[in-house]
This record gives C-alpha cells, structure tokens and sequence, in this order.
C-alpha cells in the first residue's frame, strides 16, 4: 500500500532512500516466503542475510531524514551529520569486532547480539536527530514526521526485545514471535497514514548568515547571559 | 543484567524523545532575516529583564522593619505574603526572560553555516544552570520565603556559576582548534560571562 500510493502520487523521487527500504523490505519478505514454502532448510541462513540487508538499507532511512530535515539549517546539520558519521564509525567497528571475534558469525545468539548492536547504534544516532530536531525548533513535514515516528518505533522496540531474546534465550522466542510482527504493523500503518500524500517541508524563511554574524550573536547572547546571572547572582547572595 | 538495561534504557530513550517530538506544537518560523533584525530581537529581550536591584528593594528590610513596628498583625501578614509573591513572580520573570533568550538564539544559531559545536554545548550549559537557579529561587521562596533560603540559594547559585565557568575553560581547547583554521576572527572579550562569576 505504502509503495502503491508512493508511485501513484509521484512521491517516490521524493524520498528515494526510505522507499528503497520498504522495497527492500517487501522483497526480502517475499523471498523469505517462497524459501519457506519451497526450500526451507536455507531459510534460517537466508533469514539473517536479509535482516542484515534490511538494516543496513534501514540506515538510508535515518540518512533521508537526516538530508530531509536538517538540510536547509547548515548549523543543526553539521550537528546531524557528526552525529551520523560518528553512528557509521560505529557500525563498521561494532561490526569488525564482532567478525574478528567469532568466527562461527552466523550463530544464532552471535546473530542476535550483533543485531541488538547495530540496532541500538540505529537508535542513538535517530535518538540524536530527534533531539536535534526538538532543541533546535526545526518545523518537520508530516510525511518526514511520520517516517521518524514509525521507523523510531520500529527501533527503539528491535533493540528491546532483541535485548531481552539474548538476555533470556529462546524462552522468549513465543513472545518475540508475537511482538516483533504487531509492532512493525503499527510502525507500517504510521507510514501509511503520514505518507498517504506528499507534504513538503516547511522551508524556513532565512538565508544562510556569515560566520561573523554567528560569532556577534553568540557574543550578544553571552552578554545577556551574563546580566542575567548577574541578575539572580545579586538577588540570592546572602 | 547491566548489558540487557542498558539496551532497554536506550530502546526507552528514543521512544521518550520521538514520543516528545510527536507532542510538541510546530514553532512558527521566525521572519528575523537580517542582523539588524536579530539584533533589534534581542534589544526587545534585554528590556523583558527585571531592573537588577528589584528582588532587593522588595524585599528591603527597612520596609519590613516599619511595617512590623507600626501595624496590627494582619496588614503584617498581607504585607509577607504579598512581598513573598511578588518576589516568586521576580523571578518567574525572569525564568521566562532566560527561556525566551535560549529560544531566540537556537531560533537564529541553527541557520549558520559554521555552528561552534563547543560554543553551543557551553551557552546551552549556561542556560541549564541559569533556568535551574531560578526554578530553585521560586520553589525555595515559595516553601520558606527568601530569608532561610538565601545561604542555600547563595552557595548552590556560586556552584553552579563556577561549574559554568570551569565548563567553558574545558571546550576553550575547542575553541583554539577551530580558530588556527583561516580566515578566523574571535569577538573581543567574554567579559559579561566572567565578570559575574
């Protein structure tokens, strides 16, 4: 439906990293399927190839935000982007490690670890455009709130219950079997309701200052700082 | 356990802040397009501020002293409680100035282009402690009146002012990094900043 409406209403040029994902996403679900059905002694092994696509392509999704959002307030996207440079380095580190450290890579619990890793860095760099987004004001689209909303639920709750599947073992396998695809379900329907027809974002009204006229307001804003804690200095000395 | 907390704790982080992103009111772009527009914003900010003698002279103790000497017991207690109001209301105010001069800044700093990661991580410092010594100043007038409060109030309010300050000199190494690079010009002084510490 998502992809449906997005070709429909031309959105797809649009966000063309987000709508990768969910192509991805479709794919692999299909794929996995027809393994499944037809061949299912590969299943497992492919399940986690194409989880492991999925997250990296998922990273597109926090880029397009990233671009969508932050692009047109360089200082709040230079914020953004050591932020996501520093979410990256982690990856690749987390990743090496982890290849150095087990060579039977493909174990489920090294699996589900390695996931629950790469999924938190996914939440601390997401987590870190949010707030970027929340201290700096920036006035965000529907369609871009709802891909942060959705794919943010989507995260925060894979990092959760991977969390809890290592801690406790395939006991919590059931729950996990139960949670994973309701959840997901609920991150789809917010993708669908925000996404239903292209929003543009708010385009703020300012263009881009010098460097100096940065270094004069932070001048004037420690200055005033300044009277103003001189101020509460004043009142509460005893 | 510490491992499977620390993933729940940063799952539930990010919920906590998309859930407050979901919840904000979409801020009005701000029209301020030049700097003498900015600095226009900012001169009407510098006259929300309270005069700096005010919480002093309401809370004279010649006044006090007066009223107690020379009225029933009931125009006493009308005269504490409305000085204890207007002294919570000083410093709602000037709460309210510190909130609206972070706002202005954020609203202006995030539109250049050669954002000081240290500068805003020390202004945001700042405007931290500030708000919370006002916050403290209004529970501690509003629980006991400014009297017993005000050692408290002195000690945290000086501790907090020297964390800002020995905060400043930490990112000042940031600082001199960024300002080897060409064509960098710092602003004379940070006087107001230290003066007052």
């Amino acid at each position: 439906m998502i992809l449906f409406r997005a070709f429909r209403c031309g959105v797809f040029g649009k966000y063309p990293l987000f709508y990768s994902y969910v192509l991805c996403v479709l794919s692999g679900d299909v794929l996995m399927y027809v393994l499944y059905r037809f061949n299912p002694s590969h299943y497992t092994a492919a399940y986690w190839i194409v989880q492991f696509a999925t997250l990296i392509v998922g990273h597109g999704v926090i880029l397009e935000i990233l671009r969508q959002t932050l692009a047109k307030f360089p200082g709040a996207n230079a914020f953004g982007t050591i932020v996501g440079l520093a979410a990256l380095g982690m990856v690749f580190c987390i990743a090496l490690v982890r290849a150095l450290a087990a060579p039977n890579s493909f174990a489920v619990t090294t699996t589900v670890e390695l996931e629950r890793d790469l999924r938190a860095v996914q939440a601390i760099f997401l987590a870190g455009i949010a707030a970027i987004i929340s201290y700096y004001r920036i006035a965000i689209g529907r369609n871009l709130k709802g891909m942060l909303l959705g794919y943010g639920l989507f995260i925060a709750t894979s990092v959760m219950y991977l969390a809890m599947r290592s801690y406790q073992g395939s006991s919590f396998h059931a729950f996990l079997s139960v949670a994973q695809p309701s959840l997901y379900l609920v991150s789809l329907v917010i993708w669908t309701v925000a996404l239903w027809s292209f929003y543009p974002n708010p385009s703020p009204r300012v263009d881009v200052q010098l460097e100096t006229d940065y270094e004069k307001l932070v001048l004037r804003t420690r200055e005033m700082l300044g009277t103003m804690r001189a101020i509460v200095l004043k009142a509460v000395r005893p | 356990m510490i491992q499977l907390i620390l993933f729940l704790l940063i799952g539930a982080g990010l919920l906590l802040v998309l859930f407050a992103l979901s919840r904000r009111a979409v801020p009005a772009e701000r029209s301020a397009t030049t700097l003498l527009e900015a600095r226009q914003a900012l001169d009407a900010l510098q006259g929300m501020l309270p005069p700096s003698g005010a919480l002093g002279r309401f809370l004279a103790e010649g006044d006090l002293a007066y009223i107690t000497s020379c009225t029933p017991p009931n125009i006493q207690q009308l005269f504490m409680r409305e000085r204890r109001r207007l002294a919570i209301f000083w410093a709602g105010q000037v709460h309210h100035s510190v909130r609206a001069l972070r706002s202005f800044h954020l609203g202006q700093a995030r539109f250049y282009a050669k954002l000081s990661l240290a500068t805003e991580m020390e202004l945001a410092l700042s405007f931290t402690a500030l708000l919370l010594i006002c916050r403290a100043l209004q529970i501690a007038l509003y629980l006991g009146g400014l009297s017993p409060a005000r050692p408290m109030l002195g000690r945290t309010a000086r501790l907090v002012a020297k964390l800002c300050v020995v905060s400043a000199t930490s990112f000042a190494f940031l600082e001199s990094a960024r300002g080897r690079g060409p064509n960098r010009e710092r602003p004379e002084g940070n006087s107001a900043l230290t003066a007052t510490n």
